[in-house]
């Protein structure tokens, strides 16, 4: 234990002046969290809009069309606003104090109970593309609506024994404007159990940096073996676990040291809140431990620094793009999902997303055996073929 | 059990320090062996690389395996300080057996790799630090001893300095302080001059030389005969993985004859300076030849006086004197047939 203490220190020593380990480790995760968390927006954060409504109209369909579809858009982020004449919207739209003008024109009304054509104008606003598509989106909706209406009418019609008189007309339209919509598309929130854009972000940067992170001390085992370094500590009382044992010492000391920085650091650079701080320390270990253990096997399955390296790089990356380090998984196709879940990636990205659901702390314990049994699993594997790369020196 | 070793007396401190010597003395050293090793082997697919070789170190004893590169000098080492699992054979090291899991008797020994193997980011005392540590030192034990080792190479006041900004000599000392920074019973030195500058080479030999002050027997691999003859007690001759000799400078040489050739150069009556040369007590051959004389004998320095005195008599005048003198390269060649440095 002596030995490996020494060799740890040694180990840190070097790594501490190497500054491609601290950019690696604690810069790189940070800045990447801090870009990825501002140019994303929140996944909390609602769409936000100002549509204007000129109404030239005032007739009935009009008025439908106002109180009904355009009335009840405030819970997703749009403010429906009125003015009087088209000049007024579009001058909104041009300053940028609205995204939207809906123009009804005069004579909407009748044209559409007379079941002629008549079109309603959208002035959108070229940096509201999104904003733009929504407001035709719900027109198309109403539009569709006012054929179904038309439909009913021409129905009765077809039904009686004559022409209608206008008040059996007006209460067919009413009443088919006002019915519920047979179909309706429900919305499962899953708002719960998903952390914050900068919370997630930081999260996925500090467990993709952890990868290269943690090959710094195992992958050192290569190094000293070409510099012979290797050799001269074999040369004295030192066994080859205590040399294997003092190198692993290492990924785990920067791998922790790596996410311990970056989940203080994003809390205060750009407020992600990462969640109990005792659950998310054991989650750090369990997927310090899994990093570890993987780079200890990559090294005991390659030649050199430079096979090792480069397999830790191909590794790392595949991880972070199949669990989830680039985007969220929740957006990621089923197949991939499914595929994510090899990925300790995955696991302790889920966990950080669980962490912000306020359950119980008992609810990361699956991402914590998962995590901590690919580290043994690994790891142990990797002591074997590790030892024998100490051996062949 | 005792074995007694007939080695020579060690040089002189410092007597290897520059200066030209003969090398060290033919006196006998006797006492329980630091290193002894027998039957080594060591196979890699069909390729013998080290096929049964044994010696055994004095206490205070410097011996050299002397060999041309690929001969096998490195994997023999490499076995000795129970780096590389050997095939066949054992190894005691100062009474210890030594093999690849021997951690507890590796203490006994210091290595010092052909290559330098010191860390170029750590400056000379973090780098003496460290493999003391490894060596169980610490404490004012070991800062004290890395004072005394950074004085002993010469470093002392680079001590703080980054190896990587070290030259290449400077490197090599400190490969080798650290080396002797525990105070091995036995010093492994490998090739520890190869691709260094003459005045470097000369101050590491004047180091190894001073080694003997402290009392550990040294195990020095080398292709170069010079170093061979002036640093070691014994030599063995190890070629395509074997010994092929062993034994003082004097007793390799006596494997060729011993014998020394004086060429002089003359005019004059030839035929009759021979015949006076003939007559010289441990003259063996005496030969005229174009323009001058060869004469054949023992220890040919100390005759010499007493030929040119009966040459110059029987009526020859000498222009030059050479004397050559058998060497370990000729040891070599009369026993693998080919030059040292093939």
């Amino acid at each position: 234990m002596h030995a490996a203490l020494s060799i740890a220190l040694k180990d840190l020593r070097q790594k501490v002046r190497d500054r491609s380990a601290i950019i690696v480790a604690v810069i790189a995760p940070l800045s990447l969290a801090f870009l990825f968390s501002s140019a994303i927006p929140s996944s909390q954060s609602t769409f936000d809009a100002t549509f204007v409504v000129v109404d030239l109209d005032g007739g009935p369909v009009a008025q439908s069309l106002v109180e009904g579809p355009l009335a009840g858009l405030a819970p997703y982020g749009i403010t429906v606003e009125r003015r009087t004449t088209d000049a007024e919207a579009r001058a909104m739209v041009d300053d940028g104090s609205a995204e939207v003008a809906i123009v009804i024109p005069a004579g909407f009304s009748d044209a559409v109970q007379a079941a002629r054509a008549t079109q309603l104008t959208v002035i959108g606003s070229a940096n509201a593309t999104l904003a733009t598509q929504v407001a035709q989106s719900i027109l198309a909706a109403f539009s569709d609506t006012v054929e179904g209406v038309q439909v009913a009418v021409a129905t009765v019609i077809a039904a009686g024994s004559g022409p209608p008189d206008p008040a059996t007309i007006e209460r067919v339209t009413q009443a088919s404007l006002s019915a519920p919509a047979p179909i309706t598309t429900g919305r499962d929130r899953t708002d719960d159990r998903l952390a914050s854009t900068p919370t997630y972000y930081a999260a996925a940067m500090a467990v993709l940096f952890l990868f290269f992170a943690a090959q710094f001390g195992v992958v050192s085992i290569h190094a000293e073996r070409r510099a012979g370094t290797l050799a001269r500590m074999l040369a004295a009382p030192v066994s080859s676990r205590s040399v294997l044992f003092g190198k692993v010492l290492v990924s785990l000391v920067l791998g922790i040291v790596s996410m311990a920085i970056v989940a203080v650091g994003t809390t205060f650079l750009v407020g992600a809140d990462w969640g109990d701080p005792l659950a998310v320390a054991a989650l750090i270990f369990a997927t310090v431990l899994a990093a570890s253990g993987i780079a200890l096997l990559i090294v005991g399955f390659t030649r050199n620094e430079e096979q090792a390296s480069g397999l830790t790089a191909i590794v790392a990356m595949t991880f972070a793009v199949l669990g989830g380090s680039f985007f969220p998984l929740s957006q990621a196709p089923e197949g991939l999902a499914q595929l994510s879940l090899l990925t300790p990636h995955a696991w302790f990205l889920r966990a950080i997303n669980d962490l912000a659901s306020d359950q119980e702390l008992a609810i990361i314990a699956p991402s914590l055996v998962v995590l901590t049994t690919i580290g043994l699993l690994t790891g142990g594997l990797g002591l074997l073929r590790s030892g024998r790369v100490v051996a062949a020196r | 059990m005792t074995v007694t070793v007939e080695t020579p007396t060690p040089p002189e401190p410092g007597a290897l320090a520059g200066q030209p010597t003969t090398g060290p003395s033919d006196e006998p050293i006797s006492g329980p062996p630091m290193l002894r090793c027998a039957g080594l082997r060591k196979t890699y697919g069909e390729r013998v690389a080290v096929g049964g070789v044994g010696f055994e170190i004095a206490p205070k004893e410097t011996y050299g395996l002397l060999g041309p590169n690929g001969a096998g000098k490195t994997t023999t080492i490499s076995m000795i300080c129970g780096l590389l699992p050997r095939d066949g054979g054992e190894v005691w090291g100062d009474g210890q057996p030594i093999d690849t899991g021997a951690t507890r008797a590796k203490a006994a020994i210091g290595y010092v790799p052909q290559d330098l193997a010191i860390y170029p980011d750590l400056n000379a005392r973090e780098n003496l630090r460290f493999f003391g540590r490894l060596q169980h030192m610490g404490g004012r034990e070991l800062d004290r001893r890395v004072d005394e080792v950074l004085d002993l190479i010469g470093l002392a006041d680079r001590a703080k300095d980054r190896t990587d900004s070290f030259s290449g000599g400077m490197k090599r000392r400190l490969n080798i302080g650290i080396g002797l920074l525990h105070r091995p019973k036995l010093l492994v030195l490998d090739e520890p001059t190869v691709g260094v500058d003459p005045q470097s080479r000369n101050a590491i030999l004047a180091s190894v030389a001073d080694l003997e002050s402290e009392g550990m027997a040294i195990l020095y691999t080398t292709h170069y005969m010079e170093e061979a003859e002036r640093l070691c007690h014994r030599i063995g001759i190890i070629d395509e993985g074997l010994i092929k000799a062993e034994g003082t400078r004097r007793d390799l040489i006596a494997l060729v004859g011993g014998r020394d050739r004086i060429r002089m150069m003359a005019t004059g009556d030839l035929r009759a300076a021979t015949a006076a040369a003939a007559t010289v007590e441990r003259v063996e051959e005496a030969s005229a030849v174009d323009g001058g004389i060869d004469v054949i004998v023992t220890e040919a320095r100390t005759i010499l006086p007493r030929i040119l005195e009966v040459v110059g008599a029987a009526g020859a005048s000498i222009r030059s004197v050479e004397v050559v003198e058998p060497d370990l390269e000729a040891v070599f060649l009369h026993l693998t047939g080919k030059a040292l440095r093939d």
